[in-house]
């Protein structure tokens, strides 16, 4: 101890208020979503994603009926809530039929969920999805 | 020495002690909105599509999950590959709340209807109505010859929609917990065998 010199205890407080002021550790909330061209052109999210990410789309046509299964994922520990509805479309673009009703679905803690949507009208082609997520 | 080594873990201690103390919290960034009702004010026009979240009773969300589904349902099964015609019974309301049953079935019919792929004959209730008219343009001299509907020509249904809905309710002195089970099923009325079936559970719990 005799051997500490003024740089050694400069050194020390310098290390010390360093530790300080560095950037404290975010917490891993997922708000960059690695997720492809092709799913994200198709996702309105209004606000945040809060650790939801849409994964995965699959849409395809049976017996004449457009359907559309899509995966939400909770990257998160902590249960999230989330709406959605589907919006459906003509080959223009243009919606058809009404809205649908909003669904509220609880997805917890790195959960995964698959919603589906139907869309009733002989023309639909396309669909957009509609979603907001709730933290718990 | 002593004395600098004092002081140097005095400020030291001070610095970190300062540092381990609550950060400034930054303003909330305002969220978006959940489309949810609640009573944020007194009176407002909402979105009739919005989730209803007042109480757990069954409500207009409901409601619209249940035709939703069942119209989906009905649609990817592939059971309307003819546009074949439809009836419908009234809805059995088995649960302890009461509930115009007939909203349920009217939503679903208007969901069918507007998807081109069925046609829906008069339902039992519908009928007199139907009746009187026919009465009254055939039977009481008013009418052009010609111009009147002829009595026996109405095309009779081959499927008949009929459904039910139950609930199970479970209490404590904290938590209410509601489930709803909708069952919906389509006889083909000639063989009077199920062509098919599905139903819709809906779980609510409250505080």
């Amino acid at each position: 101890m005799k051997n500490m010199t003024y740089k050694h205890l400069g050194l020390l407080f310098i290390l010390a208020t360093v530790g300080c002021v560095s950037e404290p550790t975010k917490p891993a909330v997922d708000t960059e979503a690695k997720i492809s061209p092709a799913v994200s052109e198709k996702l309105d999210l209004r606000g945040k994603n809060e650790g939801i990410r849409v994964e995965e789309f699959r849409a395809q046509t049976v017996n004449g009926t457009y359907q559309v299964q899509a995966d939400f994922i909770n990257t998160l520990k902590y249960d999230r809530t989330v709406f959605y509805r589907f919006h459906w479309l003509n080959e223009d673009g243009n919606q058809v039929g009404d809205d649908e009703v909003w669904k509220q679905m609880k997805l917890y803690g790195q959960q995964r969920k698959t919603v589906k949507g139907v869309g009733i009208h002989n023309n639909t082609s396309d669909f957009r999805l509609e979603w907001n997520v709730e933290p718990n | 020495m002593k004395r600098y080594l004092f002081l140097f873990t005095l400020v030291s201690s001070g610095l970190i002690s300062a540092c381990q103390s609550k950060p400034v919290v930054p303003e909330p960034e305002p969220r978006a909105s959940s489309p949810a009702v609640r009573f944020d004010r007194q009176v407002d026009y909402g979105d009739a599509k919005d989730v209803e979240l007042v109480t757990n009773e069954f409500g207009s969300t409901d409601l619209q999950l249940i035709s939703e589904k069942m119209v989906s349902s009905l649609l990817e099964a592939g059971v309307f590959q003819d546009r074949p015609t439809v009836t419908i019974a009234p809805i059995k309301n088995k649960t302890s709340e009461y509930i115009d049953t007939s909203n349920v079935m009217n939503s679903i019919q208007t969901q069918l209807v507007k998807s081109g792929k069925v046609r829906f004959t008069r339902s039992i209730q519908e009928m007199q109505t139907a009746v009187d008219e026919l009465q009254r343009q055939n039977q009481s001299g008013l009418y052009k010859e010609g111009t009147t509907s002829k009595v026996g020509q109405m095309t009779a249904a081959k499927y008949s929609l009929e459904g039910e809905l139950t609930s199970i309710v479970k209490k404590n002195q904290s938590t209410k917990d509601v489930y709803y089970k909708f069952t919906l099923k389509m006889f083909n009325i000639e063989e009077g065998v199920v062509e098919w079936q599905d139903e819709k559970e809906i779980r609510k719990t409250s505080r």
